[in-house]
């Protein structure tokens, strides 16, 4: 069974690519363009792994990381999350990590680089659940 | 037989006792004469107590029965007076002379023959008695002499300080007020002798006028007073006056009352002091310029305090912090200012760069007419300071002033004072305000002044560091947003690149999906270095704009067309409304063609498919205005503020622009303000929106343009 992605993502070319690429390495890929309905589709759609912009119309990634982390222990409070962003700071790096991503990786990144990330979490993932 | 022989007996007893007392009273004749020696020895004038004693012990063997067996000696004061014959036998009678109750020698007698074996007293009582009174006399003879002595030494030293003393000494019969004794300074001090003193009385050395002064002053004495001292106005012989102070004590003299006066001559110490008086008099005179002007100085002083007291709060309300701003800072040194010049109320007015007037006024308890009254009046001294009718007013309230007006009714004087240069782009008036008429006096106005000028270089200040922080910070802000903005299409192009050259993309379709991305993204990154070099030319000020005469019209045509094909693939189309005298414009071609370019792209980004946008020019009063209007999806409300701030985005819920950098209408906006016009927009949500800009009509004639376009 193919792992389900969701990508949160408001540019339409970065999406594109994100989404080729994670298909290409063999998974499932939802998309959502701005933050609300990212939100809603990681409680919803029990994706297995996250890969969230930061900068997004509606509200913003560290938010969604956020109300994520709060919920009651289950599914959406345990999601891995990569945080993929054209913020590059270190601060920003240094937030990401307090709102409870798991991985952060700063555009421009290649594609293997995000396959590489992206399979990592999974693998850890699987190893807990094991 | 018996009788006879005790008659001659008797006869011869008698004749024996005779011849005894004879002998007897010749032995005390010889004593008796001795004494009288001695008495008139010890009388006799002007010889020394020496002399006295010796002619004692040389009178005293006389008087004895064998004067040659008799010799005498005095022992006295350390000295030893004795007859020539002298030495000492165990056959002797000594006497004490006591003196003033003290031993103080002893006469001395001895006989020189052997002491006779019969009788106890060596000497008969008569003898020692003798010797006893002489030893007496001669005790109280020296206590005389002594006495004499000391007297003669006390006189010698009194009439020494008499003829020595400095001050004039007269003595003067109480009684007769004749004069007995003058000193030698009494004598130069009224140019007499002492025999011509003698001669004078009381009545002859002062002036009829103050006589009856000086016998009062006799007649006090007279009642017991003990010492008296005045002042009193003397003659000299000469006839001439002067003044001297006299002290007077009493004495007895020779039995007769009489006054000692001390005479000193004061004419000099009077003429001093009428000197003193008169340079006092003047230093009087002196003193009381001399406080006016230190009144004068005091009010500058306290003026220049408050004045610097007043600085001192501006001072201190710089540390403030900036949030607090200008209300804080405003109501410390107008509550300052409140305790010293009668002012009920103050206001600032603040003409700012974009044309707004902010009132600040204090206290905020006024009622809301003198609110008002305070306003006008701030209105229209900045519009006559300023030269031109004003827009806008933003009331600002103070913070409380301690010591605030309760009940003001009316103004009835005001003083208002432009306290920033003139040549500043933001003008502060200050004004303060009094129920009272001509309340404010010019020292008033200057510590106003004086206030306010810091106040208002303080707000400048402000402002200024203000601004500063506020371009630093978006400045900062820009170039994170500039490195998100770059990183973002880079980061698709990379991927896209890396896809395709690691022939990861196996259909052909997709690849040429991919290479369209790629072309879009490499416009779009030129779009946004295009735009940022656009923003930090605005930012730094070095935008250059040529200003040249411009006929807008062409400019719309133009543009129109450019974009045609563009609007055409959405079915869109543009239309133009351009009146046939559309008058020029001066400015920058180019730069008002980027601005155009920017709206129509924009309208069709957001317009529907089959929509229409039209592009219109119209004169409106000084100016012409170009208005792009589209039938799109429309902006909500509160977006509109912000339409203008860079990487606004507008439509939270859908994707980015697609192509748009976010600061297409930033740029265009300060492109057209730097042509000295405006930028804003119409819209509703769902009925499209029209952007629009006024540029000013050049003031060049029409002519020049077609002569430009005709060539």
């Amino acid at each position: 069974m193919k792992e389900k992605i969701l990508v949160v993502e408001d540019d339409p070319a970065a999406l594109r690519l994100v989404s080729f690429t994670l298909e290409s390495a063999g998974y499932e890929v939802i998309a959502a363009v701005n933050g609300f309905e990212g939100l809603r589709r990681a409680q919803e759609e029990q994706p297995d792994l996250l890969v969230l912009d930061l900068m997004l119309p509606g509200i913003d990634g560290y938010e969604i990381c956020h109300r994520l982390r709060s919920n009651p222990p289950g599914p959406a409070s345990r999601l891995p999350i990569l945080m993929l962003t054209a913020k590059s700071r270190e601060a920003d790096r240094a937030a990401a990590e307090q709102v409870g991503a798991d991985f952060y990786l700063s555009k421009p990144a290649t594609p293997e680089e995000i396959t590489t990330a992206v399979d990592t979490l999974i693998s850890q993932r699987q190893e807990k659940h094991a | 037989m018996t009788e006879p022989r005790d008659k001659t007996a008797k006869r011869n007893q008698s004749k024996e006792l005779i011849r005894d007392r004879t002998h007897d009273l010749g032995e005390r004749v010889k004593e008796l004469n001795c004494l009288y020696r001695i008495s008139n020895l010890v009388h006799t004038p002007d010889i020394s107590l020496e002399e006295t004693l010796q002619g004692t012990v040389d009178l005293i063997p006389p008087g004895w029965q064998c004067p040659e067996m008799t010799c005498a000696r005095i022992v006295f004061d350390g000295q030893e007076f004795r007859t020539e014959n002298f030495r000492e036998t165990v056959w002797r009678q000594t006497s004490d002379i006591i003196v003033n109750g003290e031993r103080s020698g002893a006469l001395e007698v001895c006989h020189l023959d052997e002491r006779r074996e019969n009788g106890e007293g060596a000497f008969l009582p008569e003898k020692a008695e003798l010797i006893n009174a002489i030893a007496e006399r001669l005790g109280r003879v020296i206590e005389r002499r002594r006495a004499e002595e000391a007297l003669r030494e006390s006189e010698a030293r009194y009439r020494a300080l008499f003829a020595g003393a400095p001050e004039g000494m007269l003595v003067a019969d109480l009684e007769t007020k004749l004069f007995r004794h003058a000193n030698p300074a009494m004598c130069r001090m009224f140019g007499y002798t002492e025999e011509e003193f003698l001669r004078l009385g009381v009545a002859d050395i002062h002036p009829k006028e103050s006589l009856s002064y000086v016998l009062a002053e006799f007649e006090a004495m007279a009642q017991g007073e003990k010492l008296l001292s005045a002042n009193l106005p003397c003659r000299r012989k000469d006839g001439s006056l002067f003044y001297a102070d006299v002290n007077a004590i009493m004495v007895a003299l020779d039995g007769r009352k009489c006054i000692v006066g001390f005479f000193t001559d004061v004419t000099e110490r009077k003429r001093a002091e009428e000197a003193l008086r008169r340079r006092a008099a003047e230093l009087e005179d002196l003193n009381k310029q001399l406080t006016h002007a230190h009144d004068e100085a005091s009010k500058a002083r306290r003026i220049l305090a408050e004045k610097s007291s007043l600085l001192q709060s501006v001072a201190e309300a710089l540390v403030v912090p900036l949030s607090e701003q200008l209300q804080g800072t405003a109501s410390i040194v107008f509550g300052r200012l409140a305790s010293i010049v009668p002012a009920d109320a103050f206001a600032l007015a603040i003409v700012s760069g974009d044309q707004r007037l902010l009132i600040a006024f204090a206290p905020p308890g006024l009622s809301r007419r003198l609110a008002d009254e305070i306003r006008h009046r701030m209105r229209e001294a900045a519009e006559i300071a300023l030269g031109r009718k004003l827009p806008r007013t933003i009331p600002l309230g103070l913070e409380p002033i301690t010591g605030g007006p309760a009940n003001v009714e009316t103004i009835r004087s005001h003083a208002i004072l432009p306290l920033t240069s003139p040549d500043l782009e933001t003008q502060v008036l200050g004004g303060m305000f009094s129920a009272k008429a001509d309340a404010f006096e010019d020292d008033h106005v200057a510590l106003f002044s004086a206030a306010g000028v810091s106040l208002a270089s303080l707000y400048l200040a402000r402002i200024v560091h203000a601004k500063e922080e506020e371009l630093q910070r978006r400045q900062s802000e820009f170039v994170a947003t500039v490195s998100h903005e770059l990183r973002t299409p880079l980061h698709s192009l990379w991927g896209f690149v890396k896809l395709l050259l690691e022939e990861k993309v196996e259909d052909e379709e997709t690849r040429r999906e991919f290479l369209g991305i790629i072309d879009r993204e490499c416009a779009h990154l030129a779009a946004l270095v295009s735009d940022f070099l656009d923003v930090s030319k605005i930012e730094a000020g070095r935008m250059e704009m040529r200003k040249e005469p411009l006929s807008l019209d062409g400019l719309v045509t133009k543009t129109a067309a450019a974009f045609k094909t563009m609007a055409d693939e959405k079915a869109i189309t543009i239309d133009t409304d351009l009146p046939a005298d559309l008058p020029p414009v001066e400015g920058d071609g180019e730069r008002l063609g980027q601005v155009l370019a920017n709206l129509v792209s924009n309208a069709i980004k957001f317009s529907e498919a089959g929509g229409r946008i039209v592009v219109r020019a119209r004169v409106e009063g000084p100016e012409l205005v170009v208005s792009v209007q589209d039938q799109g999806i429309g902006i909500a409300t509160e977006a509109l503020p912000h339409l203008f701030e860079r990487f606004y985005q507008a439509d939270e819920s859908g994707t980015r622009w697609q192509g748009g950098t976010g600061l297409g209408l930033n740029i265009s906006r300060q492109i057209v303000e730097a042509h000295g016009g405006r930028m804003w927009v119409d819209s509703n949500v769902g009925e499209g929106s029209t952007f629009s800009f006024a540029i000013p009509i050049a003031a060049s004639n029409n002519e020049d343009i077609r002569t430009d376009e005709a060539a």
